[in-house]
Order: C-alpha cells, then sequence, then structure tokens
C-alpha cells in the first residue's frame, strides 16, 4: 500500500495558514476534512467498522465547527484535537467495539483453521494470524481509557503528547499507561481469548 | 487450578510480537471511505447553514460583514466574479466574508480540491516507528533495583496490616444489600493556551454499588466535580491566557455483573477480580508475588496491580492480608509517610519510585484496608516541582440498603 510514504510529524503545525475560527470557515473546514478526515475515519473503521466510522467523523467535525472558536492551535495539534473529539463520540459505541473484536477473535480462529488443513506448515503465517486473534481477543478486555491509549498510539500514530492532548491526561500518564497496557497484553493476549473462546464461541 | 496452570505455560510476546499483532489487527480489511463524500457535503452545508456572530470584528475590519444581508451591495455578483477569475487564491478573505452563494461553493471547492495533495492512508506506513517510540517508552522505564525486597520498615508496616486484614470480618450483605465503593480521586489535568502551560488537580468521584449477589445489576456513576486545585499557575492566570475547562458530564452506567464496558475478562483478573481468579492465586506470599510481577510487569505497576484488587472491594480478607504479604517481596517498596492524610483518613504510605514518579498505596494500619492512592512526582518534570502529588484518590467503602444510595457518612 503506502508503506513508504514518510510518518506523519509528531507535531503537525496546524494547517498552514488555516485560522479556524477566522472569516473562512467553508475553505478552512474543508481543507481540513480532506487532510483529515481519511485517516481518522481509517483509525475509526477499525475500532468500530465502516458505518459507524462515518457518522462519528461526522459528528467529529460537526462538533469541531461548533468549537473551532475554543480552538488554540497552541495548546494542542489539529490532529490530537480532532482525535480528541473523536475519542470522546466513542465512547458511545464502546460495546458495540468489544462485540466487534470478540467476533474478530472467533472468526480469525476459523480462518486460521482454514489455513492450517489447506496448507499445512505455514507456521510463520499461522502463529501470526493466531497472535491476531489473540490479541482482538484481548483488547476486548482493556479498559476503553487505556485502549484509547494503546490504539491512538499504535493505529492513530499520535505521539504520546499528542494522546495527551487528545485525551486530556498528562503526558505521563500517556506513558505509563501504555507501558502498562503493553506489558498486560504481552503477557495476557494468549490467556485471555483461551477463556473466552470458551464462552463465546 | 486451570488459572495456575495456564500461568505456568504461558507466553509472554515480545514487544515486537505485540506491534505484528496490533499492525496485523484490521489491517487486512480497506475501509470503505466511500461515505466520506457525502460526510463532507454534510459537513459543509453545517458550515454554510452557520450562524456567524463571532465573526463580526474580523469582517467589520475587512469592511465587509459576514451575514451577507445588511451589506448586500459588498457581497454581490462583483465578488462572485473576482473569485471566478482567480480561484486559486480563493481561500481566505474573499471566500469567507459572504458565506451564502452557490457559485462560490464550487470555485472554492476547486481551490481545496488542487490543494489535496496527500492521499492519506497513511496509517500502515509509521508501524515501523511506531515500535521504535514504544519500545523508547518501556526502556525508559526500566528500573534496576539493588534490593530483592521491600524495606525492612515497609515489611514491617505490611505485616502488621496483613495480620489485621486476616483476622477482618468481611461485611456480610444480607440480599437486596449494596455494597458501596467510592474512589474520590484528585487527578492531574493539563492545560494551556498562547504557550503558557497550567495544570491542576481535578477532582473526580466514581461511585460503585455492587449488588449481595455479584452477578445481578449494578450502578456506576461518575462525575467530575469541577473542583481544583492548581499545581502549575492559577485558575485566574489559566482564563486570563485564555484556556477553557471543562468537566466532562459521565452517563450513569447499569450493567449486570459489574460489565460496565461490556469487556471484563471472563476469568477475572486483578482489576476484575472474580472468585474463580482470586481462588487461582498462589496462597504463599512470594509464589503471589512472583504471580504479580508476571502480570503487572513488575516495580510499580506491581504496586498499582495490588492496589486495583484491593480497592475493588471483591477480594475475600484472606486475599488481601496474602496480598499485602506478597508486597513484602516488591524491590524498593519503603515507607514513605507514616501518617499520609487522605480525605482526613490517615494511613502507612508504602511507595515505589520509578521513571520519575512515586507509586504509592496508603493503608490503614488499624484495618489493614487501602484507604487510597497516590502518584507523587519524583523529579521535576513540565514545570511540576518535585515532591508535587500527581494525583491522588481516596477509597470509601460501606453496606447500604438501596441502589443509589448513599452511606450515612
Amino acid at each position: 500500500m503506502t508503506a513508504k510514504s514518510a510518518r506523519p510529524s509528531p507535531h503537525p503545525p496546524p494547517v498552514d495558514g488555516l485560522d479556524l475560527s477566522g472569516p473562512d470557515p467553508r475553505s478552512v473546514f474543508g481543507r481540513l476534512f480532506d487532510e483529515h478526515a481519511p485517516s481518522l475515519h481509517g483509525y475509526l473503521a477499525r475500532r468500530v467498522g465502516d458505518q459507524v466510522a462515518d457518522d462519528l467523523v461526522s459528528e467529529t467535525f460537526l462538533v469541531a465547527l461548533q468549537q473551532r472558536h475554543t480552538y488554540d492551535s497552541t495548546r494542542a495539534g489539529v490532529r490530537p484535537w480532532l482525535y480528541g473529539i473523536a475519542s470522546n463520540l466513542l465512547r458511545r459505541h464502546v460495546r458495540q467495539e468489544v462485540r466487534g473484536w470478540r467476533a474478530r477473535a472467533r472468526l480469525l480462529g476459523a480462518d486460521q483453521v482454514q489455513t492450517e488443513s489447506h496448507e499445512g506448515r505455514t507456521t510463520d503465517r499461522v502463529s501470526a494470524q493466531q497472535r491476531v486473534r489473540q490479541l482482538a481477543g484481548a483488547l476486548a478486555a482493556l479498559e476503553p481509557g487505556d485502549r484509547d491509549v494503546l490504539l491512538l498510539t499504535s493505529w492513530g500514530h499520535l505521539s504520546s503528547t499528542e494522546v495527551a492532548q487528545a485525551l486530556g491526561i498528562p503526558v505521563g500518564t500517556v506513558h505509563s499507561r501504555l507501558h502498562r497496557v503493553r506489558r498486560w497484553l504481552q503477557s495476557h493476549s494468549s490467556v485471555t481469548t483461551s477463556g473466552m473462546e470458551d464462552g463465546d464461541a | 487450578m486451570r488459572e495456575g496452570d495456564r500461568a505456568e505455560v504461558r507466553h509472554v510476546w515480545t514487544a515486537d510480537e505485540l506491534d505484528h499483532a496490533l499492525t496485523g489487527l484490521y489491517m487486512e480489511i480497506k475501509p470503505d471511505q466511500r461515505g466520506l463524500a457525502g460526510v463532507r457535503e454534510k459537513l459543509m452545508a453545517a458550515v454554510d447553514a452557520q450562524p456567524q456572530p463571532l465573526l463580526s470584528t474580523v469582517a467589520d475590519s475587512t469592511g465587509k460583514n459576514s451575514t451577507g444581508e445588511s451589506r448586500p451591495a459588498e457581497s454581490g455578483p462583483g465578488e462572485s466574479s473576482t473569485e471566478e477569475s482567480r480561484p486559486e487564491e480563493s481561500s481566505t478573505v474573499e471566500t469567507g466574508t459572504a458565506d451564502t452563494g452557490t457559485v462560490r461553493t464550487g470555485v472554492v471547492e476547486t481551490g481545496v480540491g488542487a490543494r489535496r495533495r496527500r492521499p492519506v492512508r497513511r496509517w500502515l506506513a509509521a508501524a515501523a516507528a511506531v515500535a521504535v517510540l514504544t519500545t523508547g517508552g518501556v526502556l525508559a522505564q526500566t528500573v534496576l533495583f539493588s534490593s530483592s525486597s521491600a524495606t525492612a520498615q515497609a515489611q514491617e508496616a505490611l505485616t502488621s496490616a496483613a495480620d489485621v486484614a486476616a483476622r477482618a470480618k468481611d461485611p456480610v450483605l444480607a440480599d437486596g444489600q449494596y455494597r458501596y465503593v467510592a474512589t474520590h480521586a484528585w487527578w492531574m489535568k493539563g492545560v494551556g493556551a498562547q504557550n503558557q502551560n497550567f495544570s491542576f488537580l481535578n477532582e473526580n468521584l466514581i461511585e460503585t454499588w455492587i449488588p449481595a449477589d455479584p452477578s445481578g445489576e449494578w450502578l456506576q456513576r461518575r462525575s467530575e466535580t469541577g473542583n481544583r486545585k492548581w499545581v502549575k499557575g492559577t485558575e485566574a492566570e489559566a482564563r486570563a491566557a485564555g484556556v477553557v475547562i471543562e468537566e466532562s458530564p459521565w452517563p450513569e452506567q447499569r450493567a449486570k455483573g459489574g460489565e460496565f464496558s461490556g469487556n471484563l475478562p471472563e476469568h477475572g483478573n486483578w482489576q476484575f477480580p472474580r472468585p474463580e481468579f482470586v481462588a487461582s492465586l498462589p496462597t504463599d506470599p512470594e509464589q503471589l508475588y512472583e504471580r504479580l510481577r508476571a502480570d503487572s510487569g513488575g516495580g510499580k505497576h506491581a504496586l498499582v496491580y495490588a492496589a486495583d484488587a484491593l480497592r475493588t472491594g471483591l477480594l475475600p480478607a484472606p486475599a488481601r492480608a496474602n496480598l499485602l504479604r506478597a508486597l513484602t517481596y516488591l524491590p524498593g517498596l519503603d515507607v514513605v509517610d507514616g501518617a499520609a492524610d487522605l480525605d482526613g483518613h490517615r494511613g502507612v504510605a508504602l511507595g515505589v519510585s520509578e521513571g520519575g514518579e512515586r507509586q504509592e498505596i496508603i493503608l490503614n494500619p488499624g484495618t489493614g484496608e487501602l484507604i487510597g492512592e497516590r502518584e507523587v512526582s519524583d523529579t521535576f518534570f513540565a514545570g511540576i516541582p518535585k515532591g508535587s502529588l500527581i494525583s491522588y484518590s481516596a477509597i470509601t467503602t460501606a453496606v447500604v440498603d438501596h441502589i443509589g444510595d448513599k452511606p450515612a457518612s
């Protein structure tokens, strides 16, 4: 895909020359949307699916439009600001997100069996797939706040500072949560899902 | 038994394996972004529908009024023709000062479209960079302990608290009664504007009602009270700098079995110690510490995990006592305050320092109960002096007769 494109800068300048509360909201928000909506949508779609993602992107930008006068570019970049709004809105869909992950854990399990029977010893691929499935199950077990920190970092590509800005928490908290969540996932991904299969499958 | 067996054979992922799995999850699904065009239209319609009184100063200064109607002469066809003649430059003053014309819609979109350069499907791209970033974070927090257990003073405090806890009788709930657990927390929040940063401790109250039969319906209420203790700067300074401070509303939650987020692990964990989980814990304190260390990652996280379990109100007395004894094996854990005051409750604070912060738990020596937690800055960071409280929370538990009742204080 587009793997060669550079990592977005950890501190994107406020969209150059864009004054959110300036006299030209149409042009400014058009540009803001074109710059950020696709990646925001991609992030949200991975968490709650395309359709809810459409709605959430829409709501995010509407909230941004309404709150544009309170946005302060010295306090947070545009991206963390938008992802922060989206994270708040996402909270209403937590159950759906978790159900999705559980379904995902099972689905990937089925895939894995097929792969095994068809191709026999594709060990690497199988174990990678198995890990993804296990991870899906483990993500379902995280506290929503922890999941936000992890996934804003890993999928949203926000820096710790940006995650802190997006969620309104101190950078130190982002670091320690991320550390804790990663350690927990590293040691629990395989454990949690085995229990979950019993109950859900 | 099964939990224990699993703990024996558990494979711990490397950071790389975790990153690969994270990157791989949902990666094969290409989000369908066709809906975005419609979303964009909706946004543009909303932009057009915006009343723009707040722009009046800007608009006036350019000699035009954003409503367009009070000065029809200036926002008429003349302006449109200007734009049509040079669409690429239509981004700032001219287009925005009037906001109604359909002609202009097309013009502006052309301008924006021309400037759109990056196809923004970049999330796959940064996986490697993220791996580096997070690995760095992990390394930064790795701490080498010279000691192999808690200090003698901490061991003594823990052991005596454990002795009391072991003798404690857990309150017995009658049918229909609820266990009430309140966390009264002050968590630090940072705000900023105009290159100034401010920090304050933000007061939160989280109340949970747990039914006598924990598989029944639980209730949780959470609120930010609006009370603040300023750590860096003052409220007046922050407001003068234009900072907007808001409390976020938290809806009341009800859920069977405490499944508020719908994602509790079936067999329980330190954060939600179901009976099955408690039964799986080793009773030997040293082995229990090993389990805690393995599950949490050790160091201050072991203390956080222990506090997580203790404050749920779900651990029976013998398990609480064992856990306190297990903490005597936590390297570097020391008594840092013999008379810590949390909401007027005094206790012994035990803390472990790591990564510029000291994590503390505060125990009531008279009952062996956890009465709260504190995080204290152990270094000067972001303008917050060493020794500052970064957060603290006090736990209150009680038995009440009805869901939603507060205990008489």
